[in-house]
Formats: structure tokens, sequence, C-alpha cells
């Protein structure tokens, strides 16, 4: 049941790191005993790996550490070394031991690479929703964690807490840090975080715009109109002012309540928008060119041919950060530019573009009305098309529920009431 | 002869005693396991030594036998204290069991 199988001696990528790291040679092997010899390095435990019979003779690979052991080893198995090849950090250290500029550049790099490793480059936030990314990262900037802060600097627990704390809805907040990156990870409440307190003062519904009442409901208070009613805007369509008869049908007394109910009516909306029928068109020409940009801290550079002053183009720019590995991000960014060369003029809308504009107009008003909830019945919009201007007018039959809260300011007595609080006094 | 009697019957001995007590017989008799991927590599756990080796054959010592492997462009990528990859062309494995 030995299916599959691990490779021990063969390698792995840290195993051929380190190898590379303590140098490596390349020997070929002729004599009389090499099997002697391999078993004997196999005794003493210096690794060897890669054997193969080539020209008489064996070819193997050994690490530089193993290759100053043999010495007895080839001595007693009479065979003969010779070193084909030097591989690794030793060997290409001595080969290059006179280029300075070369060994300390490399030096350099890695100086680098290991001093950008200490700071934040790269600031990603997920899961918010009702949050935009701007908001959470100015609230980091106030707590002084912006891009290129030192990583030791960013407190992760601390993070989370103050989101925690600082945005209610935020209730589960995640912060680490991975290479250069702050990974930040919210969960937003999805359900409300209070119950909105029911409004119980006393008030009646009033209509917010003139219609014909289509339907009534009430609830709590007094309806005042019936469907097919007139109403005009500011009349009182449910009253919270219930009348209390006595025996003989007069008013003993008033209860107020919270009027509550629905109001459906049929409205009308003018419509009254006009465009210019001259626009600016920009047609492209078919030219493009590319350049190129790099930006790092404050400096940057576009390599991108001039243009003649009188040429338009339209530039797009494709931005990307620049990193070693997934998560170790520079604080370079690089992209490609490209140009589309236009033409601006001016021209005069076509008949079937006046119609895609006006439609365009109206989808937009439909849009806005139905996000109040009206709907809408029927419509008369036409277009009028003028020498340079083009105008929609008409009216828009809705139907929509009109009723709005008025609060109840003065309380009326009856005569009774009157008299009882009047008795209270004395 | 009665000294390779003795070890004969102290190995079967030994046998009997990892059978009856449901141990790995390789583990503990140093038997050669032998894994074959295919044509093209092969695995060789608890051998002693290298007899012989060619890019067409090698010959292996095991603790209790010896094994032949044949093939074309026979590469020993590594070889550690107990286990050995052969890579190559692999024609046979053949196993001579040692006399008792």
């Amino acid at each position: 049941m030995h299916a599959v199988k691990q490779e021990k001696g063969g390698g792995g990528v840290t195993e051929g790191i380190s190898r590379w790291v303590s140098g490596t040679l390349e020997v070929k092997l002729t004599g009389y005993s090499a099997e002697r010899f391999f078993n004997l390095c196999n005794a003493r435990q210096i690794p060897v790996w890669n054997l193969h019979y080539q020209d008489d003779g064996y070819v193997f690979c050994m690490t530089r550490k193993g290759f100053l052991q043999i010495r007895p080893l080839v001595r007693k198995s009479q065979v003969r070394l010779r070193v084909r090849k030097r591989m690794g950090l030793p060997f290409f250290a001595a080969r290059n031991r006179k280029r300075i500029g070369f060994g300390s550049g490399i030096g350099l790099f890695f100086l680098f690479l290991y001093l950008m490793s200490l700071f934040v480059w790269d600031i990603q936030i997920e899961g918010n929703r009702r949050y935009t990314d701007e908001t959470v990262t100015d609230y980091l900037k106030t707590r002084e964690i912006t891009w290129g802060i030192r990583k030791s600097k960013v407190d992760c627990e601390a993070l989370e807490a103050s989101l925690r704390d600082y945005f209610p809805e935020v209730t589960w907040a995640a912060a680490r840090i991975s290479g250069t990156r702050l990974l930040i990870s919210v969960k937003e409440n999805e359900v409300l975080s209070q119950i909105p307190e029911k409004d119980e003062a006393p008030c009646n519904l009033v209509a917010a715009r003139p219609g014909i009442i289509s339907e009534i409901v009430v609830r709590q208070g007094k309806g005042q109109v019936k469907a097919g009613d007139q109403v005009e805007a500011g009349q009182v369509l449910i009253s919270g002012e219930v009348p209390i008869y006595d025996d003989s049908g007069e008013v003993k007394s008033r209860r107020y309540v919270h009027a509550d109910g629905e109001v459906d009516a049929f409205t009308e909306y003018s419509v009254s928008k006009s465009f210019s029928r001259l626009h600016t068109v920009e047609a492209e020409t078919g030219r493009s060119r590319n350049g190129l940009f790099l930006k790092a801290g404050p400096w940057s550079a576009v390599l991108l041919l001039p243009s003649k002053e009188e040429e338009q183009w339209i530039y797009e720019t494709e931005q990307h950060q620049a990193k070693l590995f997934s998560s170790f991000y520079l604080p370079v960014y690089y992209g490609k530019i490209r140009g589309r060369q236009v033409e601006r003029y001016d021209a005069f809308y076509t008949k079937d573009e006046i119609t895609q504009v006006s439609e365009g107009i109206y989808q937009n008003f439909v849009k806005n009305l139905s996000e109040k909830g009206v709907q809408i019945i029927e419509n008369d919009v036409k277009i009028l098309e003028g020498e340079s201007v083009c105008r929609m007018a008409g009216t828009v039959k809705t139907k929509e529920p009109i009723a709005q809260i008025q609060r109840i300011r003065d309380f009326k007595e009856t005569e009774s009431e009157q008299y009882e609080r009047s008795g209270e006094h004395n | 002869m009665r000294r390779r009697d003795g070890k004969g019957r102290l190995e079967r001995e030994k046998e009997r005693v990892v059978s009856a007590m449901q141990l790995p017989k390789d583990v503990f008799l140093g038997e050669l396991v032998i894994t074959l991927i295919g044509k093209r590599a092969v695995y060789v756990e608890n051998y002693r030594s290298i007899l012989f080796y060619t890019d067409t054959c090698l010959r292996i010592q095991g603790k209790c036998g010896k094994l032949k492997i044949q093939g074309r462009h026979l590469v020993i990528e590594y070889y550690t204290g107990d286990e050995m990859k052969v890579r190559g062309m692999i024609e046979s494995v053949e196993l001579e069991a040692c006399t008792p």
C-alpha cells in the first residue's frame, strides 16, 4: 500500500534553495569501484543525487560540504573524481567577488525589498455595503492608518474594536496584515439595529396633492372623504379627532387619535421639459496611440508621444499596482494609456435621435415617480419640435397614495368639558 | 552450517512473532519494499547497498535477497540510508531470494 511516495532526498523547493545557498557540485567519477564509493557516501550520510552513468563513468551531484569530506572515501574505493560544474551561491560569489557594484546592487535590492516590506502599501476593505470604501478609509485616516504606514504601528485588534465602535452597523470586523497589505473585512448588520418607535401623537391625514380619491381604508380616526371625491392639497382625508356623542346626540367630548389608513387617488402630473436640438458629436477618426505611465510615490512619469494642439484625444488609463508576490505590494503603480482621436462638431438631432432622447427623459421621469410609489395610468406627452429646441409637454395621469401626516396642534373642548375644567379649578 | 540453521530458525521465529502481533513486516523484518510508478520510476525501500550500476542495469542488495532492475537510461535520482528512487525506462524488476 505504497501508492503515493513522498520524495525524501530528491529535493523540494526548500531543499533546493538550501543546496543552492550552500553550493553544489557536479562531479564525474571514474575508476575501479564506483559502487563501493556510493555505498561509503551513503554510510557517511553524504548526500548524492542525480546519479547517472555516462561515458564509462558516473556523473552525480553533491554538496560542497560533502565534497570536502570524501577524500578518504576516494582513496579507499580507488576512484578518480573530476569536478564538472560548480553551482550555488558560494561559487557565484567567488566568481563575482571583484564586481563590487554588481554585488552591492544585489545587496541594495534585497535591502530595498526588506525596507519596503516594513510598510503597508495597499488597504483592501471587503464586506462593506452601507459604508463606502472612501468612508472607511477616511475613518482610517483619522486614526493615522494610511497608505505607507509602518506595519508595526498598526494594532489590528484595536482597529477592529474601533471600527465596530465608530460604525454602528458594523457587527463584526477583522483586520490583518498580509505581506504589505492591510486586509479589513467587515460584516454589516442585515436587520434594523433598532425598532422604530411607533408614533402615537394625535394627527390627521391630509392630501399631499390634489386628485380624485380612488380608494380609502381607515384604520384609525374618522374618514372625511369617500371614493370619487375631488380633494385639494391639504384637505383632511382621515381626521384624528373622533367625537363622542351622548344619548341626546350631542358631542360630549372629543378623543384625539393618531389617524391611520391608506388613501389612494388619481392625480395628474404635467410634464414640460425642453432640450436643444443642437448637440456636440464626438466622432472617432480611427487613429489611436498607446503610452505607458509609471508612478512611484509622489513621482510619476508618462511615456507618450506629444500630440498636435488642434488634435483632440480621449485617453483611458489602466492602473495596476506592482507586486512581487500575491501579498507583497509595492508603492509603485504602472499602467497603459490608450488614446483615441476624436473630432468634435455640433450637429442637429435626427428624428430618431429626438425620439430616443425624449424617451430617455420620459423614462427618467417615470423612474423617479415609480420610486415614490406612483403608478402611471395614462400619458399624453407629446414632442414638439422647434427650430432649435425640442419640447416635451403633456400630462401624465397617475394613481398614488396621497395621505400625509399633519399634527393636531389645537385641541378643541366641548362646552361640558370647559365647564368641568372650570369646576375643578374652583 | 549449524550457525546458518540457527539464524534461519531465528528469522522464522521472528516472522512468526511479527505475524502473530500483526506488525508491519517490512518495518520489523526489514524486507525490501518495491514501488513501481508505471515504467518510468521505481522506489526501493529497506535496501542495504548498491552492488552494480550502469545505465541499463542496477543490482541492489537487500537484507534478504538481491534486486535487479533492468532498463534503459537508468538514473538514481536520489538515495538515502534506506530509500532510493530510480527513474528511466524500466523493463524488468527481478528479485533474487536469499538462500537459507
